[in-house]
């Protein structure tokens, strides 16, 4: 028994170790790569662990460890992030940070100088089983002096998130007599005795690399295939090749790429000092090598000055913007004007879909509220339908087969073809006719439920009521009225706010039917005029071209206040607070 | 007892529309689903015509040809799939492609030969019952008579000679001009001249026609028995004179330039030198007098086109002679007068709105512009103090020895002259402007300067005058700098408003016009409707009568049954509302047969010419294709052109065959829907050839490469919600135990929490956790961005709601058991494991399945997650379904039941739990 609680003590505090060695790992990591919440979030989450774990009264915590790290990582995180990400320019054009900006401008951009060396280049490749293969050298040749040199396959250095090289560098070693060494391996290179024409490079490990391709011998275009699609885009794209001088040697893009040549980097990294009151300050700068001007930063992008005074923007990083996400949704006139309208409609639709639902819910609710009317579960079977089926489907049927302005049901045969309208209805792309279908649609999807709920409290209204009612002599509305509304609000009416809150949220309602459209015109963001604010958020963030993560993270922060009211108030209607303090 | 029966009874009624009503879209997708006829929003709500094809084309997809060519070819190419397949597997699955290729081809032949016999034996079938359609098509005759007679005879008294002239003449100007029976059959009845000439004029053209007709013919004759150059030609072109001559209508240039005298001429006119003088003389003669024929022929034509032409012309006159007792031409005097009037309006308030537009922004132009003075005015106002107070002291001289003239005082007269008209004008529109003020101030200062002229010129060596000639000086310069501005606004503004002034009197003018033109017509309408009542039973009668004749002779061949029922079916449904098409069954389901069989004979011919082609195409691939297979894994670049002209044919013939096998499958459809006497032994043949007809293009369009995911996806979904259903509920159940049975630090807070969180729709994550992803991705490649995995463990956040739940139930369930088993030495873990949550099995299989429903039902994170297509869930891959066409209505209808029904079986066999389980979260979803 003992012996077994030990092991079972040991095997704990094995996974716990394990557990804690990932968790350093990846908070290194993450503290490496500027995510300072999700590590900040970690390091909580495990000090919380390690308590419970070894602390007797953490006992009940250790249950809900499994469940704790779930909803740190994928509830509390993203609340967090949401909130840093509202304070900052993160979308197009600003979406790395700018260490990292400053790392791709330093490495990614080259020039070609005014008088570079340039170098034609064969390619040998190794054959397994008679296909070339992806191991190769190169043989590069000076355009002006007609030295040689052979490169060995370039190095991987970096890595993209992909997994394709954003850069590989290698050497060149000068080749005597057709002899070169490389790393003290003797490479030869094999001629063609007839006419001069390189067969192959051999070394001394008895590796056999065979002419395959270069851009100026026409007799290899059959593998240019190979060459472009293989050993090109993957690994000469962004490779660097450091001749005997130490100049880099790059594929030049002068010559589209037919031949190689030095080249230099664009940018630099200098320290300038410079006087902030009265005291020497320095401060590190990129400027550009080629022209000597310093790059000039603002709005978070880096701009590159020209000598004529032009501004060219390069890339964007993120950074902070104080409140200009808020403030944008009050002040940009062609910002605003969409938002308020959709913020208008929001609450309209909210409000409405709950009307149109629980009126026609409890109407059937009623109609089927009588123990003498047959086939009850039937009708309730048949009613809840709608509500069954998932709602991305039905959501689908209704846009493709209903709605279609040219083929829908609605409008070929109930508005044309009964009703006799010329036009066809512009269901989804009129705003007026957009909002009636959605609230359409919704409706169709929410009354079962409203219909549901409303049938269980009026079952639960007891029947002596009415009879006391009818004695007194009162009509069918005065019951109405006076025993039955009241009494249904009661359990009802926490859950109108509950549908309010939802339907305030309810992105598959309107994105599905008409994607927020139509547009608003006039407007800077993608807003519609079916747009609520969650289908707002979403297109900010998810929609074309031109994301815009900050400003859709300060409206999601919006939503998240006014869902907290929602739900206070639903709590206080529902009594969950109650149940919490028991 | 009884009035509550009757109430039941409207109660059942209306659930039974509501839910007619509620139902109507699912049922709608239930019967496209299976319909086989590509017609979603077809009236007829359910097809007979009944297939599975769309549910076994997702749930087993199958590739058809145009998709076995394009894998074939990107095998051998190694692209698409088959990007890093290896060469043993290429081959393998060339060797299949091949063989399926093979037999798509087989099953096509074979089908094609079934349908072409069996449409062969019905069509030897119908032929034989040729007597029977016609002795059908006599029975609907007699019936069409009887009704005619009787709608003639309620019509009897409402005849009226006049009237029946117009009506006449109104039928005629809508009927086609021939000479043929129907149109003269009007004529005849017709007494209004160019009547009878129009009749006299037909008998000459008859006469002509059949002259044209038989000297041709003698003409073949006679040339029947020499041998000359070019005679097959001219006999061909003589026997074609019928096709430029007939009733319906004579193209007489036409002949000419294309057999007269390309052919018939140019052959025969060196025919004296090959015959006797005699005979090719006759010949000759004979052509001159066929070209002279047809000539007078056409002038006769023409005439008659003429005298039609003029007879239609009085309809009009007739037509107002005819109704003169009523206020008919007033009425459509005054109806056309309004037209032009209310365009008038129009026109003239789409120029007032522009004016409207227009006004507003010259007046704020123009204000700009005059508060230019404001600042001189005030300036030459303090002057003008200056200069008065100089003027009020002794310094002032009243003469001088030598005074130079002073050069702006005379400017400000001209200036002063200028600026008067701009304030008369200004004083003459409507509104007053802030402008006029300012200018009215300006004048009245520049004119105080202008008056005491002399003074200031005398006294102009004195400092303080100096200085105010100065700001004179100054201020005139500005002033004259606007006034070019403020003229031309002034004049623009005074031109606009005035327009506007005339606009608006015309306007008003034009509408009183308009309101007395619509109670002339308000008054006229009623007797303008009575007239034409009038006049439509009189062209009913006409027509009727005419029909009633016509169905007087009797059908005795086919051709006379389509006559028949060409010209009868028309009016008939005019004027007795029926279906031509279903009352003529007996002749239209022939017809029907006769196009349907055109169709599939064109059809056939055009896919047989392509099969032969692809199969030829094929053998000469078979040899090689495993060669280029090796060839291209040795390094070698293949291109083999084979598949492109394959892919080539199959785009240029598919449509052809496949509409054509389209309509004659609508045809079939309607020959099955609406039978016929004759027709019940052929339906089952029919039906036989409309499913061969599916089958093979079934074989042949063109697939969407959605339906080879669809399967996947539908796994991918099972996946993802099984796995996040299980690991969810042990998670949540762990974590809802302590806060059932323990009292610890935060109890109370953390269910508040959970409750709070609850509340937040995942939605607004999706930023967080996309990032999230993408950089785990870089880490621990199984949690990335795209992977099943990584969606699964984010699914998975959403557990707080669950832990609420199932932490309710527990509080339900006793402590005594637990309690004794702690006694007997069992620890919580054991108890937890061994006694709660066996009896908690019942909620945790609720919320396990309702979990597995909602995630089955996300798709907004896996949208944004799942990016390469055979990752996707259910939820992603049936947005692609959208039905553009009316042929992806099936597809798409068939793949959102395949997800629908399994959901909704779920949820009707937990609806307790999940209303229950709902009505304490409160939220949907």
């Amino acid at each position: 028994m003992s012996g077994k609680k030990f092991f079972i003590y040991l095997a704990a505090m094995f996974f716990l170790a394990i557990y804690n060695a990932f968790v350093i790992w990846g908070i290194f990591i993450l503290w490496v790569n500027a995510r300072y919440g999700l590590a900040i979030v970690l390091v909580v989450l495990t000090l919380l662990i390690d308590y419970v774990s070894f602390s007797r009264k953490g006992y009940p915590y250790r249950y809900m460890i499994p469940a704790l790290i779930l909803l740190f990582v994928l509830t509390i995180y993203p609340m967090y992030y949401t909130f840093e990400v509202a304070f900052t320019n993160y979308g197009t054009g600003h979406l790395f940070t700018r260490p990292e900006v400053v790392q791709k401008l330093l490495n990614e951009y080259f020039y070609v100088p005014d008088d570079p060396v340039e170098y034609n280049f064969w390619v040998f490749v190794k054959l397994k089983d008679y296909k070339p293969t992806n191991d190769f050298v190169m043989l590069f040749e000076e355009e002006s002096s007609e030295n040689r040199h052979i490169s060995p396959k370039p190095d991987v250095i970096s890595r993209d998130s992909e997994g394709n090289i954003t850069l590989a560098r290698s050497e060149m070693f000068r080749v005597d007599n057709n002899n070169a060494s490389i790393n003290g391996v003797n490479h030869t290179i094999i001629v063609s005795k007839k006419d001069g024409n390189y067969l192959s490079i051999n070394n001394e490990l008895g590796e056999n690399y065979v002419y395959f391709y270069s851009s100026n011998d026409p007799s290899t275009r059959a593998n240019a295939a190979f060459f472009l699609g293989e050993i090109r885009s993957n690994w000469l794209k962004n490779a660097e090749f450091i001749n005997p001088q130490n100049y880099q040697v790059r594929l030049n893009p002068q010559t589209l790429y037919r031949n190689f040549a030095t080249v230099e980097r664009q940018y630099g990294m200098k320290t300038v000092t410079s006087l902030d009151s009265g005291y020497a300050k320095q401060k590190q700068v990129l400027y550009n090598r080629q022209t000597g001007r310093n790059l000039v930063e603002k709005n978070g992008y880096f701009y590159d000055v020209k000598k004529n005074g032009e501004e060219v923007r390069l890339d964007g990083y993120i950074s902070g913007v104080g409140f200009d996400n808020f403030l944008k949704m009050i002040s940009d006139p062609r910002v605003r004007g969409p938002f308020f309208q959709i913020f208008l409609w929001t609450f309209t639709w909210a409000g409405l879909s709950v009307v149109f639902c629980f009126t026609i819910g409890l109407a059937l609710a009623m109609a089927l509220n009588d123990r003498k009317l047959r086939g009850t579960k039937i009708y309730r079977t048949l009613l809840i339908i709608p509500w069954a089926i998932p709602a991305f489907i039905s959501v689908l049927v209704w846009r493709n087969g209903m709605f279609n302005e040219t083929y829908g049901i609605l409008n070929r045969f109930l508005f044309q073809g009964l009703l006799g309208f010329e036009e066809p209805i512009r269901w989804l792309s009129d705003p007026f006719w957009a909002k009636v279908s959605v609230l359409t649609v919704n409706t169709w999807l929410g009354f079962p439920y409203m219909m549901t709920v409303s049938l269980g409290a009026l079952q639960s209204i007891p029947g002596e009521l009415y009879e006391a009612a009818s004695i007194d002599g009162a009509r069918r509305w005065q019951k109405f009225w006076k025993i039955t509304f009241p009494l249904l609000m009661v359990s009802v009416a926490p859950l109108l706010v509950g549908t309010f809150a939802f339907n305030f949220n309810n992105f598959v309602g309107i994105y599905l039917l008409t994607e927020g459209g139509p547009a608003i015109p006039g407007s800077t963001t993608p807003a519609g005029a079916t747009d609520i604010l969650i289908s707002y958020t979403y297109k900010l963030a998810f929609y074309g071209r031109g994301q815009d993560f900050g400003f859709a993270s300060a409206i999601s922060i919006i939503i998240f206040s006014l869902v907290a009211v929602f739900s206070w108030l639903n709590f206080k209607f529902s009594g969950a607070f109650e149940e919490v303090r028991r | 007892m009884a009035i509550e029966k009757k109430r039941y009874w409207l109660r059942h009624l209306i659930l039974i529309i509501v839910l007619a009503i509620v139902l109507f879209p699912m049922v709608w997708v239930v019967s496209t689903s299976i319909r086989r006829d590509e017609a979603a929003f077809s009236p007829k709500l359910f097809s007979t015509r009944v297939t599975l094809q769309h549910y076994q084309n997702l749930l087993f997809p199958k590739k058809s040809i145009s998709r076995v060519i394009l894998s074939m070819q990107q095998a051998v190419h190694g692209l698409g799939d088959y990007r890093k397949a290896e060469e043993k597997k290429v081959k393998n699955e060339i060797t299949d492609l091949s063989r399926m290729f093979d037999n798509y081809i087989d099953d096509s032949i074979a089908m094609v030969d079934s349908i072409e016999m069996k449409f062969e034996a019905i069509n030897e079938s119908v032929k034989r019952k040729i007597s029977e359609i016609i002795s059908g098509m006599n029975d609907i005759r007699h019936q069409d008579i009887e009704i005619i007679d009787e709608r003639l005879d309620e019509l009897q008294n409402k005849k009226d000679s006049d009237l029946y002239q117009a009506a006449l003449l109104n039928v005629i100007s809508n009927e086609e001009f021939s000479v043929g029976k129907g149109y003269r059959a009007f004529i005849e009845q017709t007494d209004i001249e160019p009547a009878g000439e129009i009749l006299k004029t037909i008998e000459n053209y008859k006469n002509q026609y059949n002259a044209v007709l038989d000297i041709s013919n003698e003409l073949i004759n006679l040339l029947a028995d020499y041998e000359f150059d070019g005679k097959d030609d001219v006999i061909n072109s003589l026997n074609k004179v019928s096709e430029y001559i007939s009733q319906e209508n004579i193209s007489y240039s036409q002949w000419r330039s294309e057999h007269w005298l390309k052919v018939i001429n140019r052959n025969l006119k060196n025919i004296g030198d090959v015959l006797e003088q005699e005979k090719a003389k006759t010949i000759t003669n004979k052509k001159d007098q066929l070209y002279d024929t047809f000539k007078s022929a056409k002038a006769t034509w023409e005439k008659m086109q003429e005298l039609h032409n003029n007879l239609i012309e009085k309809t009009e006159e007739v037509m107002s002679n005819a109704l003169s007792e009523f206020e008919y031409s007033e009425y459509i005097d005054a109806q056309s007068r309004l037209e032009t009037i209310e365009n008038k309006i129009a026109q003239i308030n789409s120029k007032l709105e522009n004016l409207n537009e227009a006004i507003p922004e010259i007046k704020e132009s123009l204000n700009v512009a005059g508060l230019v003075l404001v600042p001189e005015t005030t300036k030459m106002d303090k002057a003008r103090e200056t200069l008065k107070t100089f003027l009020a002291s002794d310094k002032v001289k009243q003469e001088a020895d030598r005074a130079f003239p002073v050069r702006v005082l005379g400017n400000m007269e001209t200036l002063v002259e200028e600026l008067i008209p701009l304030k008369n004008k200004l004083s003459n529109t409507e509104e007053s402007l802030d402008v006029y003020t300012h200018i009215e101030e300006a004048i009245n200062i520049l004119n105080w300067f202008v008056e005491r002229k002399e003074l200031i010129v005398v006294n102009q060596d004195n400092p303080d005058v100096e200085n105010v000639i100065g700001i004179l000086e100054v201020s005139y310069s500005n002033i004259s700098r606007v006034k070019g501005d403020l003229t031309e606004y002034v004049n623009q503004y005074a031109d606009l408003t005035a327009e506007r002034k005339d606009k608006n009197k015309e306007l008003s003018s034009l509408l009183d016009e308009k309101e007395k033109l619509e109670s002339v017509v308000a008054e006229t309408k009623p007797s303008y409707e009575d007239a034409l009542n009038r006049l439509s039973n009189n062209i009913e009668i006409a027509e009727l009568n005419y029909l009633k004749d016509f169905a007087q002779e009797n059908i005795e061949t086919i051709d006379e049954a389509e006559n028949y029922y060409n010209t009868v079916s028309k009016t008939m449904k005019k004027y007795f509302q029926i279906k031509s098409n279903i009352r003529y069954r007996s002749y239209t389901w022939y017809s029907d047969f006769v196009d349907a069989d055109e169709e599939i004979n064109q059809a056939t011919s055009v896919i047989r010419s392509v099969i032969d082609k692809m199969r030829s195409m094929k053998q000469d691939l078979d040899g090689k294709i495993l060669n280029y297979v090796e060839l291209r894994f040795l390094g070698a670049s293949v291109d083999i052109s084979v598949f492109d002209e394959m892919t080539k044919l199959f785009n240029r013939e598919f449509q052809n065959f496949n509409a054509s096998y389209k309509r004659a499958q609508r045809l079939i459809g309607d020959m099955i829907d609406f039978s016929t006497a004759y027709s019940g032994e052929y339906i089952g043949e029919l039906r036989e050839v409309d499913r061969s007809i599916f089958k093979i293009s079934q074989i042949w369009t063109r697939k969407e490469s959605t339906y080879f995911y669809f399967m996947r996806w539908l796994f991918n979904s099972i996946v993802i919600a099984l796995s996040v259903a299980i690991i969810s509920v042990l998670v949540a159940a762990f974590a809802a135990y302590p806060f059932s049975r323990m009292r610890f630090f935060g109890r109370g807070q953390g269910l508040l929490f959970l409750l709070l969180i609850q509340m937040f729709p995942t939605i607004m994550f999706m930023i967080a956790i996309y990032s999230l992803l993408q950089f785990l991705g870089n880490y621990v490649p199984f949690l990335g961005l795209d992977t099943i995995s990584g969606m699964i463990f984010i699914y998975c956040g959403n557990i707080a709601f669950n832990i609420w739940l199932i932490k309710g139930y527990f509080d339900t369930i006793p402590d005594s058991l637990e309690e004794s088993a702690l006694i007997d030495g069992a620890n919580r873990l054991q108890t937890f494991w061994k006694i709660v949550l066996p009896l908690a099995r019942p909620i945790l299989a609720v919320i396990a399945i309702l979990t597995f429903m909602n995630v089955f039902n996300e798709f907004v994170m896996a949208s944004i997650i799942l990016q390469s297509i055979d990752k996707w869930t259910y939820a992603v891959g049936l947005q692609q379904f959208s039905g553009r066409f009316e042929a992806s209505w099936g597809p798409f209808t068939a793949a959102a039941l395949i997800g629908a029904i399994p959901m909704l079986t779920f949820f009707l066999l937990l609806q307790d739990q999940i209303v229950g389980g709902l009505t304490k979260g409160s939220v949907k979803g």
